[in-house]
């Protein structure tokens, strides 16, 4: 069964193994057609930088991974407003066209789902 | 119970869906919509059960949630099947102890537990070589006593165990490695077995590091 899954994502893509351990559950989950949605939240949204090199720290590049998603079938990108105002971030550039909820928008997009998880 | 509210359970069951869920509200990133809608607003049932049980609830912890409503209740609601997912380490996150006393809850209410799967570093509550502190609650045990006594189906993300250390025998030989590290209980499954149990199960519920 076809089931509305959000991910919520908010880990730095090289902190910790936790945002790249998160998008292979997003990508599976694609792959076997659930309906995905992804909302990056907070510094999840370092994620979606453009630029990166895993190689320099000796991980593989997440934002490659990240910019697959569409070919999985995953295309149903949102990301927090109120976060990049927070942390300053330019928002051109990004590896994934996303839409830009505020809170209540997020409250929205998280009740139409079935599962919310990280 | 019932008697002192004069409500039935059913009442309860509708009104919360699934009567974990408010209390758990801040621990976990909660899940389907299931039937959320209902119950109408306003119902004076609901406004009860916030009042009377919220704070302490929140104060208790989650088996305090099972504690209101086990006795003699459990066969009036209809059956929630429900799958976990655990993130957190056990000792470094509470994730692995709180996701424990949710599945316990669950099962003492009459619920389903489909499958609870381990991501990241949460699937070393499987390492077969843990000893708990004496003083501390042992979740590996926990867990297994749970797949032991009713058939809890245990899973750990294989990519998650693989890294960490943690082999079945399958994956000892396959590796050529000096040890099998993972207890028996709990089996080296794919990715695919976390979207099979989102899929199936009413209630997916994340227990986030």
């Amino acid at each position: 069964m076809s089931k509305k899954i959000l991910f919520l994502l908010n880990r730095a893509p090289y902190g910790s193994s936790y945002a790249l351990e998160a998008l292979e559950s997003v990508l599976v989950a694609a792959a076997f057609d659930q309906q995905v949605s992804l909302l990056f939240k907070g510094a999840g949204l370092y994620q979606l930088l453009a630029g990166q090199d895993g190689a320099a720290v000796g991980q593989r590049t997440l934002g490659k991974v990240l910019g697959a998603l569409p070919e999985y079938g995953a295309e149903k990108f949102f990301a927090c407003g109120p976060s990049a105002e927070r942390l300053g971030l330019r928002l051109s550039g990004l590896i994934l066209p996303v839409t830009w909820l505020d809170h209540e928008g997020q409250r929205r997009l998280i009740n139409a789902q079935d599962i919310v998880t990280g | 119970m019932q008697a002192d509210l004069g409500l039935s359970f059913k009442d309860l069951a509708e009104g919360q869906g699934f009567e974990p869920w408010e209390a758990l509200a801040s621990l976990v990133f909660k899940t389907s919509a299931f039937d959320r809608s209902a119950t109408p607003p306003g119902t004076p049932m609901l406004h009860f059960f916030h009042a009377r049980f919220k704070n302490p609830l929140r104060k208790a912890g989650i088996d305090g949630v099972a504690g209101c409503y086990t006795t003699g209740l459990q066969l009036r609601q209809s059956v929630v099947v429900i799958s976990i997912a655990v993130h957190g380490a056990p000792y470094a996150s509470a994730a692995a102890r709180t996701a424990l006393g949710f599945a316990e809850s669950a099962l003492r209410l009459g619920h389903r537990i489909h499958r609870v799967f381990f991501h990241h570093d949460a699937v070393a509550v499987a390492g077969s070589a843990a000893i708990a502190p004496q003083d501390e609650q042992d979740v590996q045990a926990g867990w297994i006593g749970l797949h032991e006594t009713q058939g809890v189906e245990l899973a750990l993300c294989i990519a998650n165990a693989l890294k960490r250390g943690l082999l079945s025998d399958e994956e000892r030989d396959r590796y050529a490695k000096p040890a099998a590290t993972v207890h028996e209980a709990f089996a080296i499954v794919g990715l695919g077995q976390l979207v099979e149990a989102m899929s199936v199960s009413d209630r997916f519920v994340t227990f986030a590091a």
